[in-house]
């Protein structure tokens, strides 16, 4: 009797215990882990969420402006168009007592440009830095291959997180791999595809982190996770859809917060033939058709039908982004169907079907795209809708440049940067509209000169002018600036950084 | 019985051979991976790039005789997504797969077999009529809708088990309730036929004229000869376990080999789906011989040569 007695009590400790402990940890329910915990390795934004959160990088954005601001760094100065140079931070340690230093720049960026595509999915990524060349300890010089205006941009990409050189060597000859970075959070314990649990560094730079555990879980099921919160066993969980609000809102412990993603849901038209399509001849290479699409297009009651999850924008580049402007975003552009309605009669149009492709995958894209439908539709346009898994519609129509007259897709820009929003438009890269002419040629001209343009202002506007030529001529027409919704245990003090990343060195729990 | 065993084992050559042909096609005739290692932005020539550096850019033949070579070695080739071998993936993940399965085995004979025997001790009465109910909507239901009630009720109503994950030892309930009902009710309806039929026979007369009680008539007379149609049908459903694993694990976010694989198909992950698969089919046929040999136990005459 004693024994159980006792027994009683060591459990009833024990569960005091857990749930004292249970207010240090920070559980964030995630729809899927990082598959490497190398940040060159895995390139998805969850991630990058994970990565950043074990790594800094030489450059970040500020969490409240968006603004790229010096992080590792102290200085960056451009003394050339093509050389960098770079003051480090002193008195900074890795996770293993390393110091942080040129060498550890060195090591992690050459460890990738010295390597390959198959290696490292960001690769590509990093091939713009020519040479590092180490001035002392905490001074390096980056060459770039050319002069590199979204340099700050680039080196916050994919894969930027450094690491400490003695230990990495060491594992790498061994053949094994380690995160150890300088970030506000240590590895602890990783298991794929079910959970990775960081212990505080308390040795972080800026200043000893609140949460003392962070756990991240793997919860694929977006109705799991949600019970996940309501039960609060995850403080944080992404990717709420809108039918679950009300039911979260309701339990005066749990909250919604809506974010804005970088991703712009748009329709991409096809003008002409290409490489990949010679033989394409679609309805839409007849400009009057492609203005009539852009006049059919009612924002206003795609947005009332998503719940406002976006904002609505006639151009893919957006807020905090250089280059981003007024007359392109937060407007509905203008929804004229009866103007559609003479452009189509004047076109000649014969009633020929026009293939719309679009995947799935997006929160409502379905529905998006179902409305966009019935749009076109309803100024005489007749609509072949193709609505397929994002698997499939990446394999079958976008990869391989299968595109007919429209697609639908979100694309985002995680480098805030615009040199990637509008990379479709350049000559090059053409595959999927085939665009021509003089307005293509000005926009290949303007994206190629914007490409090397040191001088920001400058470089703005020649997107702003870019972005003009594209709304009145281009093949693309941009719906909206996609949110997303993250739900919250209310004892979570942390609010979404502008940049939608989920770092928490910040977060504090009550 | 050695030699029978030899000769069983032998026989599973041929089909895994057939397997791995038939999963090589599959795969690739399914989709490209290369399309999951390039960025939306990527051209065509950067795609192509992609393609050579992981070969396959090769004929499929090549590609298939690479692919062989390997797995004679006990190599499956690397995972596109987690740049590690892939057999030791799936070897982490299996013991939670045939944990959650064991489980599953569990509640679904602590539900069909008091259930079956009932039903059939008991035939046409209001608890055969229970039970047929019971059997008839547990095979309607889908897994993931049980799972999916079972979370609401255990977990956000009552709160009284865990949501999902593997880290608790509760964890393992809500899954192995949701994979076990849909068995049990099979097993429970081919218990009760198999019993009915047993009954019948005229050895349970015998038995009840010699005097034996009814428990001792049910357990070793009239259960363990029903058992064989049941051993059976539980070798075919232990196949259907590590199926439904797959949808049970995404619901419940247990980290077993069922989502690996799962999450391996959507990316075309070649090498750890086809080790994945592998190691489910070998499961299969072992169970079935495992089952063959419980045969012999369960009925004497029966004997292996």
């Amino acid at each position: 009797m004693k024994i159980i007695m006792i027994s009683i009590v060591l459990f009833i400790i024990s569960i005091g215990n857990l749930q004292a402990s249970k207010n240090e940890v920070l559980t964030v329910g995630m729809n899927e882990l990082v598959s490497s915990l190398d940040p060159p390795t895995d390139w998805a934004i969850a991630s990058t969420w994970v990565h950043m959160n074990l790594f800094d990088c030489l450059v970040w954005r500020n969490r409240k402006t968006a603004d790229f601001e010096p992080w590792l760094a102290t200085e960056l100065n451009n003394v050339s168009p093509t050389k960098w140079n770079i003051k480090l931070r002193k008195n900074v340690l890795f996770h293993n007592g390393e110091e942080f230093n040129a060498d550890a720049v060195k090591w992690t960026y050459e460890r990738i440009t010295t390597s390959s595509r198959d290696k490292f999915i960001t690769f590509k990524q990093w091939t713009f830095i020519k040479e590092i060349q180490k001035i002392s300890d905490h001074e390096i010089n980056i060459i770039t291959q050319k002069p590199e205006p979204a340099f700050m941009s680039k080196m916050a990409g994919t894969g930027c997180g450094i690491q400490a050189p003695i230990a990495g060597k060491k594992n790498q000859n061994a053949g094994k791999y380690m995160p150890i970075g300088t970030g506000p959070y240590k590895l602890d314990e990783f298991k794929k595809d079910d959970f990775i649990s960081m212990n505080v560094n308390e040795n972080y730079w800026q200043r000893t982190p609140d949460v003392e555990k962070i756990i991240w879980r793997a919860i694929p099921e977006s109705s799991t996770r949600i019970a996940n919160l309501l039960t609060e066993d995850v403080d944080v969980t992404i990717g709420v859809p809108p039918q679950d609000w009300n039911r979260i809102n309701s339990t005066g412990y749990a909250s919604v917060n809506e974010y804005l993603t970088t991703r712009v849901m748009l329709l991409v038209l096809r003008t002409g033939p290409s490489k990949k399509n010679p033989d394409w001849t679609g309805v839409t290479s007849n400009k009057k058709i492609r203005e009539a699409i852009k006049y059919a297009i009612d924002r206003k009651l795609i947005l009332e039908v998503i719940q406002n999850m976006g904002v609505p924008s006639i151009s893919r580049i957006t807020p905090p982004t250089l280059g981003w402007d007024k007359q392109f975003y937060n407007i509905f552009g203008e929804y004229n169907p009866e103007k559609a309605k003479k452009l189509i009669k004047d076109s000649g149009y014969d009633g020929t079907p026009l293939v719309m492709h679009s995947s799935s995958s997006y929160l409502m894209q379905k529905e998006v795209a179902e409305i966009v439908a019935s749009m076109l539709n309803a100024v005489g346009l007749k609509i072949d809708l193709r609505v397929m898994d994002v698997t499939t519609f990446r394999e079958q129509v976008y990869y391989p440049y299968k595109n007919q007259d429209i697609y639908m897709d979100a694309l985002g820009n995680s480098f805030f940067d615009p040199w990637i929003a509008v990379l479709s438009f350049r000559s090059d890269r053409r595959e999927r509209t085939g665009w021509s002419g003089s307005s293509a040629d000005k926009v290949d001209k303007l994206i190629r000169s914007a490409a090397v343009n040191m001088n920001p202002k400058n470089r703005a506007n020649e997107y702003i002018e870019l972005q003009k030529i594209v709304v009145e001529d281009g093949p693309m027409v941009p719906l909206y600036q996609m949110k997303d919704a993250l739900g919250k245990n209310k004892r979570v003090k942390w609010d979404m950084p502008l940049d939608g990343f989920l770092w928490f060195g910040d977060a504090v729990i009550y | 019985m050695i030699k029978y065993l030899a000769y069983r084992l032998l026989q599973l050559i041929p089909p895994l051979f057939g397997l791995t042909i038939i999963l090589f096609v599959l795969l690739r005739v399914g989709g490209d991976p290369i399309y999951h290692l390039v960025d939306p932005e990527a051209s065509a020539e950067e795609i192509e790039e992609v393609r050579k550096a992981y070969g396959f850019d090769k004929p499929l033949l090549v590609q298939y005789m690479n692919q062989m070579e390997m797995i004679f070695t006990g190599n499956f080739g690397k995972s596109f997504r987690f740049k590690t071998e892939a057999m030791p993936l799936i070897i982490e993940r299996l013991p939670a797969t045939i944990e959650l399965a064991l489980f599953s085995i569990l509640v679904a004979l602590i539900i069909a077999i008091p259930a079956g025997c009932l039903s059939a001790i008991y035939q046409n009465s209001i608890l055969d009529l229970f039970v047929t109910i019971f059997s008839t909507i547990g095979r309607a239901m889908p897994n993931f809708w049980i799972g999916i009630m079972l979370i609401f009720f255990f977990s956000v109503v009552f709160r009284i088990l865990p949501v999902s994950g593997r880290l608790e030892a509760t964890s393992i309930i809500l899954p192995a309730i949701t994979l076990g009902t849909s068995i049990a009710t099979t097993m429970a309806r081919i218990l009760r036929s198999s019993m009915i039929e047993v009954i019948r026979k005229e050895y349970i007369v015998t038995a009840k004229s010699k005097g034996l009680s009814k428990f001792k008539i049910i357990r070793s007379h009239i259960l363990r000869n029903s058992l064989i149609a049941v051993t059976t049908v539980f070798g075919l459903q232990f196949a259907w376990i590590l199926g439904g694993s797959v949808i049970v694990e995404e619901v419940f976010a247990w980290p077993g080999m069922g989502r690996l694989i799962l999450k391996s198909v959507q990316l075309r992950d070649y090498s750890v789906v086809q080790a994945g698969v592998f190691i489910f089919a070998i499961i299969v046929m072992f169970t079935n011989l495992t089952v063959d040999m419980i045969y012999a136990y369960l009925d004497p005459r029966i004997r292996y040569k």
